[in-house]
């Protein structure tokens, strides 16, 4: 492990500090899972690391990745449909997050199995969830009720990170085998980037959130 | 070796591409925001403005039905009762002079009750369920039309504004009931609710065809006065079946 590996594994653990810290005055309610999710993240990423570097002689965690691209897309699709209110786009989230589950089950079993990176799922679940932060950026812009500050939003911060991390990283899972210099240093390089720049995002998210509720009742 | 030493400066440059990216997409949805935010604030001010001009032509309009009303009073009732004194001092006469006392004290009366209703703030003062029925009153005692009120349950908007514009709206409608309907009878019910309060103002006269086309300007003052309150009215009228005006006053 380097130690760009560790300031992350940091930063995702402050992220879910902050969260825990700051999760009364969050809303929707749905953001409250949040913290959750993020000290889940630390864990299994901790132990397919630790796995990987330090218990063996870089065996592949692989596995581990694959088991918990299904946990986080279940995950990002039950927040997605929570956080936008148009009937037709959560009938839409539910139903394309069936077809992934189903074509993740189908891809474990059939096509690319548990020991390999299932990229295909990964590419998938990196579309939806961008197709998802679109529909949710659409109900912002056109929602007239809302008259919520979108940077003193944490749902605007979090949907905004992993719709930046979901495309950038996809682009470039996709355009892997086209990189003409040193690809494992060079996509490894920019994941942590992305990486960095999505629980910052959080981070900052958590940090600026107000809550427009609370200020709304009568002194 | 030449490309180790690129590679950094590429994913820098990346790094600071993506983070430039995502700082205009911030910046264009602040500035969506901020347009958002002014467009709000503007169409609440207009509203603000439309709400007190109403309140503002819904007090002028009360001081001159009012005016109105006592000038009628003045001519047809105080003025016959001192003609009448007049006519009866004219011929001298000892059996007279109590009917001479008794007139007089009628016109006193008549006048004090008068000053009562010259009192311009009078909608400010009394409750909305005492205005309706004094000019319930009113229409009673000039002998055309029988009027009824039933007052169900504590029903008074807090803001004196509101209650001067649901007023203002009651006196259209009788107003209205007055000029065309030819009705008998005028059947005023208030009931207490809990999302508010329900006026409904019933009458049996001729009715009229509900055509948004050829609504007067009466009608057009009720709905607008309606939606700057919050509320909601209905009417429902037939020709030779009366009138029924439904009015739901939100808790204000």
């Amino acid at each position: 492990m380097d130690s760009y590996t560790i300031i992350l594994f940091l930063l995702i653990f402050l992220g879910g500090l902050i969260g825990f810290y700051k999760s009364k005055s969050i809303t929707p309610p749905v953001l409250k899972l949040f913290p959750y999710f993020l000290m889940m993240q630390f864990s299994y990423q901790l132990i397919a690391s630790l796995y990987s570097f330090v218990f063996t002689n870089f065996k592949s965690n692989y596995p581990i990745f694959n088991i918990f691209y299904l946990i986080n897309f279940v995950f990002f699709s039950f927040l997605f449909s929570q956080i936008i209110s148009a009937k037709w786009k959560r009938i839409f989230i539910a139903i394309t997050a069936i077809i992934w589950v189903v074509f993740y089950f189908i891809n474990l079993f059939h096509i690319q199995g548990i020991s390999l990176l299932m990229t295909y799922s990964r590419t998938m679940l990196g579309i939806l969830v961008v197709t998802y932060s679109l529909l949710y950026f659409h109900e912002i812009l056109t929602d007239d009720k809302n008259q919520k500050n979108p940077l003193r939003d944490a749902t605007f911060w979090v949907v905004t990170a992993l719709f930046f991390f979901y495309l950038c990283s996809t682009l470039t899972i996709s355009l892997w085998n086209y990189l003409v210099i040193n690809k494992a240093y060079f996509g490894n390089v920019l994941m942590k980037i992305y990486a960095f720049i999505l629980y910052s995002m959080y981070i900052a998210g958590f940090l600026l959130h107000k809550n427009y509720l609370r200020l709304e009742k009568p002194l | 070796m030449e490309s180790a030493d690129f590679e950094p400066w590429i994913a820098i440059l990346f790094a600071s591409l993506m983070l430039l990216v995502i700082g205009f997409f911030m910046l264009a949805m602040l500035i969506v925001y901020q347009k958002k935010k002014t467009k709000h604030y503007k169409e609440q001010q207009q509203l603000k403005t439309e709400y007190e001009q109403s309140v503002l032509k819904a007090k002028v309009e009360i001081r001159e039905e009012t005016l109105k009303y006592v000038g009628l009073e003045l001519h047809d009732n105080v003025g016959q009762l001192l003609s009448l004194i007049k006519l009866y001092l004219s011929r001298p006469g000892t059996e007279q002079k109590t009917d001479v006392k008794q007139l007089i004290n009628q016109a006193i009366m008549d006048i004090r009750k008068l000053s009562q209703d010259l009192n311009i703030n009078r909608v400010e003062q009394y409750s909305l369920s005492d205005f309706i029925e004094q000019e319930l009153n009113k229409v009673h005692k000039a002998g055309i039309v029988k009027t009824w009120f039933d007052n169900e349950g504590f029903c008074e908007p807090s803001n004196a504004q509101n209650r001067l514009m649901i007023s203002r709206i009651f006196q259209e409608c009788i107003n209205n009931i007055l000029k065309h309907a030819e009705a008998k009878n005028i059947f005023v019910k208030l009931v207490a609710e809990n999302s508010g309060c329900m006026l409904h103002i019933a009458d049996d006269g001729a009715g009229f065809q509900i055509d948004a086309a050829h609504m007067g300007s009466g009608l057009i003052n009720i709905y607008d006065r309606v939606k700057l309150i919050g509320g909601d009215i209905q009417i429902a009228s037939t020709i030779d079946n009366g009138t029924t005006i439904k009015l739901r006053i939100p808790h204000i």
